[in-house]
């Protein structure tokens, strides 16, 4: 608060309820985290205080004051978006395309199966549109309690599995059809990709400082592991479902996600502990052990 | 976006998605329900008259020359004909019925249908899986069919198929049912009668002699012929060092040949193309009879000396597209065959 002049000048500012209002508006369309937010809100508050107070060093009256020191502002929207804007560029945006298209997709490819192969996939339309609306309703009503990276991420992974199973419904509609669902269901999951990458490299960073590097460089390793290791798993249960009937044997197919997961949360804590070196030390075997998979896949 | 217009906006998806789930109850249809088309279950009878078995929102049919005239038999939606043959005068047309949904206990019912008065009377049944069917050429009162005693998986990794087939014959006149082999064979197909002395023709693996499963998997599918007095001594007719799997096939004995499907070369997706051949067993001489670039199968000879086949246009697709072709004995002059 010290760094504005007027704060210096006057000491402490009783904050008006009108203000507290108005900034509480502008605070709510923002991604922010709770930390981030209780300091953006001080920020705004004082900036409007101070405003307020050399209006009515001008002669305004307490009242002219206060609406002139709002309206020179900007509305609560406006601000809002660009204060949104300037601290997670695009990220509004691609939120609003990826709920946006998603729903439209749900219906689309449901409708498709429906009419054109006869199949109603009626469970998998309402969770496509309820994590759609989910999605929709973080980006335009963001609830500061969600907008921490794990939820965030949890749930743009469960949209991820959700339209993985679209796109295969998307594929299955008879052509030309499949195409262009096709090409959309690609297009929504590549975006949910990227949104999952930037969410917890660039958007909710490391809280400490001296870590940044080294925790986004073990994020973006770890995402793409296991975006890999996810699919792989999936084509060979889709391989054995094709050819048997569903089995225990299956569930030695979690076995990799298993091992991933273990080996992501024993990085971040090591990480966590500062013992870097012994983090990448599991990291580079990680990608030792998939580099071997692939050769002795390629070799059978 | 403030409170209320949120509010609309979710009340509106809502509606828009219990519309799409009400949709869902009206339009959904069973999987029984969506087959619909030309099956590959066809004869030619000695007559010239095409008989092909058609499903009509999953109800499966027999129809004779065009599907126009309907179904001169027609079943439950629940049910599917395996196979029909016709006998050598054309004036019988055999075929099998059982469930779809197949198991160990599923029955076979053999039907015998008049083609001028169209009395359908049912000859016999079994609780097993039969899968083709064959008139005996030197006696109309013997029919001989391929019998699955089991319907399983024997690999985790597979689906639950017919299994241990064996050749067997009923007499129509005797209504007596004979076990000809005992070979219970992991695969068998393409049932064909010598008309000229007591065996019959089928295609199996080559696996009598294997040792190991990689001996097993390099085995081929090869033509046999099984004396039905001595099954033992079969042998083989197709090219025995081929190294071709042959699927489905036509004996011409008069030409010393077998007209016989194989893979003839591979689309750019890597989906298999299946054509015709035919194999001279005195010259050894093989030649490829169509180019078509699909899935040709299921050869059978005309009496005005045409050889009658399936396409299906739409190989390893979700549905299949069948059409029927003729060509003369050398593979020229294709045609389609319209219905």
């Amino acid at each position: 608060m010290d760094e504005w002049p007027c704060a210096k000048e006057h000491g402490r500012i009783d904050m008006k309820p009108e203000f507290i209002r108005f900034v509480t508006g502008i605070v709510r369309q923002t991604d922010c985290n709770r930390e981030e937010r209780e300091d953006l809100y001080e920020e705004l508050l004082t900036h409007l205080e101070c405003s307020f107070i050399d209006y009515q060093k001008k002669g305004y009256s307490e009242e002219e004051a206060m609406r002139t020191a709002m309206t020179n502002f900007g509305t609560e929207q406006e601000v809002g978006d660009q204060l949104q804007e300037a601290m997670y560029p695009y990220r509004k945006g691609m939120m609003l395309g990826l709920s946006v298209a998603s729903l439209l997709f749900a219906y689309s490819v449901y409708a498709s199966q429906l009419f054109i192969m006869g199949d109603a996939h009626i469970l998998w339309l309402i969770l496509a549109v309820l994590i759609g609306m989910a999605v929709l309703f973080v980006t335009v009503r963001p609830v500061t309690s969600l907008n921490r990276r794990l939820w965030m991420n949890g749930l743009l992974l469960v949209h991820l599995f959700v339209y993985f199973y679209g796109l295969l419904l998307a594929t299955d509609v008879l052509p030309p059809y499949s195409v262009g669902l096709t090409i959309i269901a690609v297009l929504i999951l590549l975006l949910g990709i990227i949104l999952i990458y930037r969410t917890t490299i660039y958007d909710y960073p490391s809280k400490r400082p001296a870590l940044w590097k080294d925790a986004k460089r073990l994020h973006f390793i770890n995402i793409t592991l296991g975006i890999l290791v996810v699919f792989v798993t999936l084509f060979f249960l889709w391989a054995l479902l094709l050819f048997s009937e569903v089995s225990s044997i299956f569930l030695l197919l979690l076995i990799p996600i298993g091992l991933w997961m273990l080996s992501y949360a024993v990085q971040m804590r090591l990480l966590a502990n500062q013992k870097v070196t012994w983090a990448y030390a599991i990291v580079f075997t990680q990608i030792a052990a998939v580099v071997v998979m692939i050769f002795l896949v390629r070799g059978i | 976006m403030n409170k209320k217009a949120f509010g609309l906006l979710t009340a509106l998806i809502g509606i828009v998605t219990i519309i799409f789930v009400g949709l869902g109850f009206v339009y959904e249809k069973s999987e029984n329900e969506k087959q619909n088309g030309l099956t590959a279950i066809f004869d030619v009878s000695a007559t010239g008259v095409i008989a092909t078995v058609r499903f009509e929102k999953g109800k499966a049919g027999i129809y004779l020359n065009t599907k126009d005239d309907g179904p001169i038999v027609q079943f439950p939606v629940e049910q599917k004909i395996l196979d029909i043959s016709f006998s050598n005068d054309g004036k019988r047309l055999a075929y099998v019925v059982s469930e779809k949904e197949s198991s160990s206990d599923s029955i076979s019912d053999v039907h015998l249908l008049d083609i001028d008065t169209k009395a359908d009377i049912l000859a016999f049944s079994v609780t097993a899986i039969i899968t083709e069917l064959a008139f005996d050429p030197k006696n109309p009162d013997k029919l001989f069919y391929l019998q699955a005693d089991v319907f399983t998986n024997y690999s985790p990794i597979t689906g639950k198929r017919p299994h241990d087939f064996d050749v067997h014959s009923y007499n129509l006149d005797n209504k007596t049912q004979t076990r000809h082999t005992d070979l219970k064979k992991y695969g068998m197909q393409s049932l064909h009668v010598s008309a000229t002395d007591e065996s019959v023709f089928v295609q199996m693996d080559d696996d009598e002699n294997v040792q190991s499963a990689d001996e097993l998997f390099a085995s081929y599918q090869r033509i046999f012929k099984i004396p039905l007095d001595m099954p033992d001594e079969k042998e083989i007719i197709s090219n025995p060092t081929g190294q071709q799997d042959i699927y489905d096939f036509l004996v011409l004995p008069e030409l010393d040949e077998i007209i016989y499907q194989a893979v003839g070369g591979t689309k750019s997706n890597g989906t298999y193309e299946y054509e015709l051949f035919s194999f001279n067993w005195e010259t050894n001489q093989t030649k490829q009879l169509t180019r078509l670039k699909e899935y040709a199968a299921k050869p059978i000879l005309g009496s005005n000396q045409k050889i009658y086949f399936l396409v299906d246009l739409n190989f390893a697709g979700r549905t299949p597209d069948y059409t029927i072709y003729q060509m003369d004995l050398d593979g020229e002059n294709i045609v389609e065959i319209l219905w």
